[in-house]
């Protein structure tokens, strides 16, 4: 009377469901497919395709895409579902808390490598570059890190926001200024020390710089520094969903 | 660890309830149980607690004071088997508007260990026909039959059916009232919330009322509120010439709308055989003559009333 599904099984059907509800929601593929290659093509407009920025640019773009897909668009489809009820219905069947999770932090993850190798492919005809098989792996572990981090970050605001009218303003107000400041897009050296000390703390200098210089050298680079600050930020984004996260509207 | 809960156990204990948000006191010592295979409406005015002490039962909210079994477990702390033997129909409705009406059902289905077949649940609920439409490209009516599938998927113990049938068209309502009552057969186990009186009295085989966070009555629908000891109402519309000689008592006693004269009576029969001499004997013709027991929402008001004035 006991036996339940096993939870592995759950997992997987979480994976698919979130997966189709990515599928069916378009705005979040396009822009999943389209910010990262709009990003590269903008630069490209701009720079043209002997900048010396390029790889930077490029792995900008990359970071810009795994935030707006594994943050924002993971966050808002979360508070939808949280507003319409859907996640308390789910909160009420036997669907263990963690295979909900995990599915929608997969699929989220899949759905921003995916739009990685789009942007890769439009990088790799768009640029003076070449982006060797080689180094294709450790980048989509760059990636594959980063989203999980920013998801687990996405779960954790969703505390924050009271319905889904102000999810963009909130959401957008968090990464936009990041960004920003973190030297996504352009080098940190103009800014003061203490900042560029703090910023290198937050999960988007680690990751913009694991790619960029993964792109520069040819080979894998993840430091150990950085490795750590992903890790910390998403134990915290854990930690803090854990104990605060609502099934339900206030 | 669930405890074994006999067939001669109630399956859902609740003793002396409190819920407060704040200083808010929403529930104030609710008790009751319920049996194996019955089907119990909680009912009540907006306000008066009854969805307060739904979620609790449902293990959504956690109480201030009191005691709740459902199933041998408290379902705050409920664990994954006792959700497997508990259906859900939410009082809202809450499903993912692009999925299809068949990958929802079967997405659900998958989660339970005793499962009903989709296609059996999809034929029950009157869904066979839309299961590859998208949900939210169904109507209102539709979608809370979808609701009402999800609710039984998992093939549970204890369904509770937080207001089934509101958007229903009265087509829909019977609809549904049929799905509860082939379950009911089943012996599943029912707590429906309703503003539909009629689907109480319909469905339910008993009626608790709560008003002011208390229940005021607990008993059968044909019992509730004394209601079989209320008098009968016998109603009918005069000319107004006739009206005009309608004699006393009846004249001081009646209540007259319009023309509409309403008589209360415990004795039936006796004032219907004399209502009817007059009639005959000045040729005054009772238009529309009604003789009719006090309805549910007679009673429903007259306690609703009754307890709110107590308060």
């Amino acid at each position: 009377m006991n036996k339940q599904v096993p939870s592995l099984r759950i997992f997987a059907d979480q994976f698919v469901y979130s997966c189709r509800l990515l599928i069916t929601s378009k705005l979040g593929v396009l822009s999943a497919a389209l910010v990262p290659v709009l990003v590269i093509l903008a630069f490209h407009y701009v720079g043209g395709a002997e900048n010396e920025n390029n790889l930077q640019n490029v792995a900008g773009a990359l970071t810009m895409g795994i935030i707006m897909i594994a943050f924002a668009t993971h966050a808002t489809g979360l508070v939808a579902a949280r507003d319409q009820g859907i996640l308390k219905r789910l909160h009420g069947s036997p669907l263990p808390e963690w295979c909900y999770f995990a599915g929608r932090t997969a699929a989220i993850s899949l759905l921003t490598m995916l739009g990685a190798g789009i942007a890769i492919v439009i990088a790799n005809f768009v640029y003076t570059i070449t982006i060797t098989f080689a180094i294709t792996l450790p980048i989509f572990v760059t990636i594959l890190l980063g989203a999980i981090t920013w998801s687990t970050i996405g779960t954790a605001v969703v505390r924050l926001i009271r319905d889904s009218s102000t999810s963009q303003t909130i959401l957008t107000a968090i990464w936009l200024p990041l960004i920003l400041v973190s030297g996504v897009f352009f080098p940190l050296s103009g800014e003061p020390n203490w900042l560029q000390d703090i910023v290198k703390l937050f999960p988007v200098e680690p990751i913009t710089e694991s790619l960029a210089r993964t792109l520069h050298n040819n080979h894998a680079y993840l430091s150990v520094s950085s490795l750590t600050i992903l890790l910390a930020w998403t134990v915290l984004g854990v930690i803090v969903s854990l104990t605060t996260f609502k099934w339900e509207r206030s | 660890m669930a405890k074994l809960d006999s067939p001669h156990q109630p399956v859902i204990a609740v003793n002396n309830l409190v819920k407060k948000y704040g200083r808010r006191t929403a529930v104030r010592g609710v008790s009751f149980t319920i049996q194996r295979g019955e089907v119990v409406a909680i009912l009540g005015p907006n306000g008066a607690g009854k969805t307060s002490t739904v979620e609790i039962l449902e293990g959504y909210r956690n109480r201030t004071a009191g005691s709740i079994e459902i199933l041998g477990e408290d379902p705050w702390h409920a664990s994954r088997s006792w959700r497997a033997r508990v259906g859900m129909v939410l009082q809202s409705t809450s499903l993912d508007p692009q999925l299809r009406v068949g990958e929802l059902v079967t997405m659900y289905a998958r989660l339970y260990p005793h499962a009903r077949d989709a296609g059996e649940v999809l034929d029950m609920v009157n869904l066979t026909k839309e299961r590859g439409s998208q949900v939210g490209h169904l109507s209102g009516g539709q979608q809370r039959r979808v609701d009402l599938a999800l609710g039984i998927i998992g093939n549970p113990d204890i369904l509770f059916l937080d207001e089934p049938t509101t958007g229903f068209d009265p087509v829909a309502r019977h609809a549904c009232w049929d799905v509860i009552k082939r379950l009911r057969a089943e012996g599943l186990t029912t707590v429906l919330t309703t503003h539909y009186l009629e689907e109480a009295q319909v469905l339910a085989d008993r009626i608790i009322l709560i008003v002011a966070g208390k229940v005021v009555a607990d008993a059968k629908p044909a019992d509730i509120g004394g209601q079989q000891r209320l008098a009968t109402r016998i109603a009918f519309t005069l000319d107004r010439a006739a009206g005009n000689l309608l004699p006393e008592p009846w004249k001081s006693a009646a209540h007259i709308n319009d023309e509409r004269i309403e008589l209360e009576t415990n004795d039936v029969t006796s004032e219907l055989s004399a209502l009817l001499s007059w009639s005959r004997k000045h040729k005054a013709a009772l238009h529309n003559l009604t003789v009719s027991q006090p309805s549910l929402e007679d009673v429903y008001l007259k306690l609703v009333g009754q307890a709110e004035h107590q308060q």
